[in-house]
Order: structure tokens, then C-alpha cells, then sequence
């Protein structure tokens, strides 16, 4: 990863730990302006993805995966940006859902790690630990006040981890 | 390639061409050469940074991979490592961009190679070490290219390992790479190590064959995929071929920078000088083992009687750093031989109407 990557990954680290924190501090308040951004993340991300498919990606063996990703992401953005018209308990769940599919994602990617003898055992953390935040939002879930701390814990825990896997060793092969 | 072949191989590649024990260790150790000779090695003693000929993993992890970044990055993979094999290649589809990338795909005798060797006539040993690098190269990285690109070296999970049998169709057995940074390799398990896949387009984990691991530098593999740029298309890349018609068209290209042949044709191969030794050159090259350097040098000596030191990369570091004139030092010679090969290519690139290499 090159020392710009890293700065983007730290970067956007630091913004969810702001985000975490704001949600900490202001609670309810600070709805609006947190889907705003989330929203507006995903779809710029959705559509970087989308012009390098159609660009690009979509006569690479298996192009349609970033095809499908670019979708999905956008589809996700455009869905957030909606939630402000919810009452904001659904918001609340969306989040936590948010977080319990970023931790399944995780373990699938940890067994298929372990499977191929590669590290394994931080994204198994980390998706367990995402799981169980995603459970206590919904045990909570008639206090308000402590799903959005919940949910910024959350957030700060998920922002940690990033920065521990942007200063990860990743194998690249040095070509002979 | 690895040491093996670059270095050992080379030697004996060039005793078959005729060139006596001395000459062909100048010219083995340039070949060699050419994967050590980074930026980083040339600060160790002030030698020129434009004539570095690869770059270390830890430079790679830190290498820019903006616009100015890439054409560096892909300067010297180009140049060195994934010989384009048709800069004006047919295609059909795709941006200019995606063109542009496809066209630096790596393959064997195209007419940058034919460029590199008539390059290196009359520039001396080193650079007939460099063009036998880079001729080795085209066999064994072709269908990568040699810039960060995930749409032309992506692979995926089809890429199977090939066992050739008596009148049937080869056994095929999956590979799964393992992207473990501690992993090391072992052909018998198989365990194989790979970059990890990425998806931004300019991932340095997308450069050459990084996403097919060290399987390109095995002389013995013989396996199937389908390359990212090929429509799903299976490729068969078979390797004991492919090293043995190296072998062979590097004493065909030594032969010619030694004045013996007086023009250089592609797709030619000087089999009828190795055909003494054919049986034992395929055993080492079909030998299933990760470094066959034990075998070649052991076939090296055999010729000539003569002793095969293993590569020290600086060796010929103080008389560089001592020398009035530098340029009449191995390095110095190395390092002009270098410049003109990167210098070529670049241009050749720019040529063709790409600008991904940049100019030198």
C-alpha cells in the first residue's frame, strides 16, 4: 500500500471516529448530518465503481462483479439518503443491519482466508465483535439513547480496525 | 525467471553460443543483474537512479501510482521484465486506455525483442546480459503485462495445475494460492503464494504476474487459466516448452551478438547446438523443485570443467566507485546498456501512440 493509500484509509478512519463521536456526543441530533454523509460516501463509491466497469472492468474476466458492486453501493447510498423521512428507531436498525452484514462478510472472509493458509484470525474478531454490536442495538432497541451508542461504538471499533489492517504486511509478490 | 535461469542458465546458454568461461560469467551476471539493480542498491554507492532495471518490494509499496508514478513503474517492468509483445495489437474493443494497457501485454517474439538484441550487438557483454534477461522474460511472464492493471493481470479461482499423461488429457488439479505473508512455497503440497486481489485498477498487487504468484518462474508447471484480458478463454501455459525454447533462442541470440549469424530473425532457435545436451536441459527444466540453480550450475561446469561462483550482486561495486572513467567499469557498462534498452522502449512505446511509459 502506498503511502497516499494509507493516508486515504487513515483519513476515512478518522471521519468514522468523528462520526462515532458526534453520535456520542449529540445523539439524536446528529442524524441528519451522519446520514447525509454515509449517504453521499456510497455514492460516490457506487459511482467510481460504475465508471470503471463501463470503462474498463466490463471486458475483464469477471467484471461484472465491480458491475454489481457499483450498483449495490449506489443503490445503498440513494436508499440512505431516503431513511431521513423514517422515524429514526428504523435508522437506528438500519445501522446495526449495516453492521451485522459488515461482520458477516468478515467471517466469510475469514474462513476463506484460513482456508488458503492467509491471516484469518483479526477478521474473525472483527466480524464477531460487529455481530454482537448489531445484537445489542436490537436488544435495546426501546432506549434510543443507548442504540446510538451502541452504534458509535460501533463505528469508532470499526475505524480502529481499519487502521490496524491499513499498517497490516500484505504478501506482494516481487517479480523475477 | 529467477537466479536459475538468468544466472546459471544464461552461463550455459552462452558457453553453447561459443563464448569461452570468463565472457560468459560477464554475461550471466548481467542477466542476473538486472533483478538486483534498483534504486535502492544504486544509492548504496551513487550510481545513476534512471538506470535502475526493477524495484524492490518495498519501493513498489511505496511507488506512487499517480499518472508520473505509473509511466515510471511501467518503464522498467516494460523494458526488463514484460517485453510488450505487439504494440499496435489488433483489438476491437475497450477504451483507448484499456488499449492502450492491453497492447503492453508481455509475449514472445514480438519487435521490441527483435529491437532489444540487435540494441545490445557491439555494446559488450553486459548488454548482451541485459537482452538475454529480457529474452528469458518474454517466455516466462507472456500474457502479463508490465504496469499495474487489474483488467489486463487479474486472475481468478479457475487456474488449474496440468499433469500430462500417456494418451489421455492431463490430470487437472486446483490451485489455491495462499496469500499469507509468512507462507513459503512447497511443490509437493502444493502451496502457492499470491498477491492478494484488489480491486483499484493501479494496485501495485496488480503488476506483472503478482496475482498468479511465482507460477510463470517454474520451469516445470504446466497449468491452466483464464487471464483477465482474454474473454474467457482458457489459457495453457506450458512452461518446460517455454524454457527450453528460451534456452534455446538465447544461444540463437548469443550467437548472433557474438558475430557468428550475421542477421537476428524472430522465432528462430539454435536447437541444432543444444541437441547434444537436450535430454539432460529438459530434465533439469521438467524437474519439479523451486530453484533448479543447484542443476544448471552443476551442467554449467560440466561443460567447461571450470567453477560457477555464486552471484554476489556487488562485486564489482569498488572498482565502479574507484574508477577515473566509470563508464569503462562492468557497472558503468551495465549501467549504459540499461539506459539505452529503457530508453528504446519508451520511445517505441510512445511511438505506437501510448503514453503509459512516458518518456526517459
Amino acid at each position: 500500500m502506498t503511502i497516499g493509500q494509507k493516508l486515504k484509509n487513515v483519513l476515512s478512519a478518522i471521519s468514522m471516529i468523528l462520526i462515532g463521536i458526534a453520535m456520542l456526543f449529540f445523539g439524536e441530533k446528529a442524524y441528519m448530518a451522519i446520514i447525509g454523509v454515509f449517504s453521499l460516501t456510497l455514492d460516490i463509491m457506487g459511482i467510481r465503481k460504475l465508471i470503471f466497469y463501463f470503462s474498463m472492468a466490463r471486458y475483464m474476466v469477471g467484471g461484472r462483479n465491480i458491475l454489481f458492486r457499483g450498483i449495490l453501493l449506489f443503490d445503498f447510498g440513494i436508499f440512505t439518503g431516503s431513511l431521513v423521512w423514517v422515524p429514526q428507531v428504523y435508522i437506528l436498525l438500519y445501522l446495526a443491519g449495516t453492521l451485522a452484514f459488515s461482520g458477516v462478510v468478515n467471517i466469510i472472509g475469514a474462513s476463506e482466508a484460513k482456508r488458503i493458509e492467509s491471516s484469518w484470525k483479526l477478521k474473525t474478531f472483527q466480524g464477531i465483535v460487529k455481530i454482537l454490536f448489531a445484537i445489542s442495538c436490537l436488544l435495546f432497541m426501546h432506549s434510543e439513547i443507548r442504540v446510538v451508542d451502541i452504534c458509535a461504538i460501533g463505528f469508532i471499533f470499526s475505524a480502529v480496525m481499519s487502521i490496524t489492517n491499513t499498517f497490516r504486511p500484505h504478501q506482494v509478490i516481487t517479480i523475477d | 525467471m529467477q537466479e536459475d535461469f538468468h544466472y546459471y542458465a544464461t552461463y550455459c546458454a552462452a558457453l553453447l553460443a561459443g563464448y569461452k568461461h570468463i565472457d560468459s560469467l560477464d554475461i550471466c551476471y548481467a542477466a542476473q543483474m538486472v533483478d538486483h539493480c534498483s534504486v535502492t542498491w544504486l544509492k548504496k554507492f551513487g550510481g545513476p537512479y534512471m538506470a535502475a532495471t526493477t524495484q524492490l518490494q518495498a519501493e513498489l509499496l511505496q511507488a506512487r501510482t499517480d499518472p508520473i508514478g505509473l509511466c515510471d513503474i511501467t518503464r522498467i517492468w516494460s523494458a526488463f521484465h514484460f517485453l510488450p509483445k505487439d504494440l499496435y495489437a489488433d483489438i476491437d474493443k475497450g477504451t483507448k486506455s484499456y488499449k492502450d494497457k492491453y497492447r503492453l501485454i508481455c509475449g514472445t517474439n514480438g519487435d521490441l525483442l527483435k529491437d532489444t538484441v540487435k540494441l545490445a550487438k557491439g555494446k559488450g557483454l553486459e548488454a548482451a546480459g541485459i537482452a538475454m534477461h529480457v529474452l528469458a522474460d518474454t517466455w516466462a511472464h507472456t500474457y502479463f503485462a508490465g504496469t499495474p492493471s487489474l483488467v489486463i493481470n487479474n486472475t481468478n479461482w479457475y487456474f488449474y495445475e496440468l499433469f500430462p499423461a500417456e494418451g489421455v488429457e492431463p490430470e487437472r488439479r486446483q490451485i489455491v494460492f495462499s496469500h499469507n505473508p509468512s507462507a513459503s512455497e512447497d511443490v509437493d503440497k502444493p502451496v502457492y503464494v499470491s498477491s492478494v486481489y484488489q480491486s483499484n485498477e493501479h494496485s501495485i498487487m496488480n503488476l506483472g504476474h503478482g496475482r498468479a504468484g511465482h507460477l510463470p518462474d517454474y520451469s516445470y508447471i504446466r497449468y491452466a487459466y483464464l487471464p483477465a484480458w482474454g474473454g474467457y478463454k482458457e489459457i495453457i501455459k506450458d512452461n518446460p516448452h517455454d524454457y527450453e525454447h528460451a534456452f534455446a533462442q538465447m544461444v540463437y541470440a548469443l550467437s548472433y551478438l557474438r558475430g557468428d549469424i550475421d542477421v537476428f530473425e524472430k522465432d528462430s532457435y539454435a536447437f541444432d547446438k543444444i541437441q547434444s545436451h537436450l535430454k539432460k536441459i529438459r530434465g533439469i527444466i521438467s524437474k519439479r523443485q523451486i530453484d533448479a540453480s543447484g542443476d544448471w550450475k552443476a551442467f554449467g561446469e560440466s561443460l567447461t570443467g571450470e567453477e560457477i561462483p555464486d552471484f554476489d550482486m556487488d562485486k564489482y561495486i569498488l572498482e565502479y566507485v574507484h574508477s577515473q572513467d566509470k563508464s569503462d567499469t562492468y557497472l558503468g557498462r551495465f549501467f549504459n546498456g540499461a539506459l539505452l534498452q529503457k530508453k528504446m522502449v519508451a520511445e517505441k512505446i510512445m511511438e505506437s501512440g501510448n503514453r503509459l511509459a512516458g518518456f526517459l
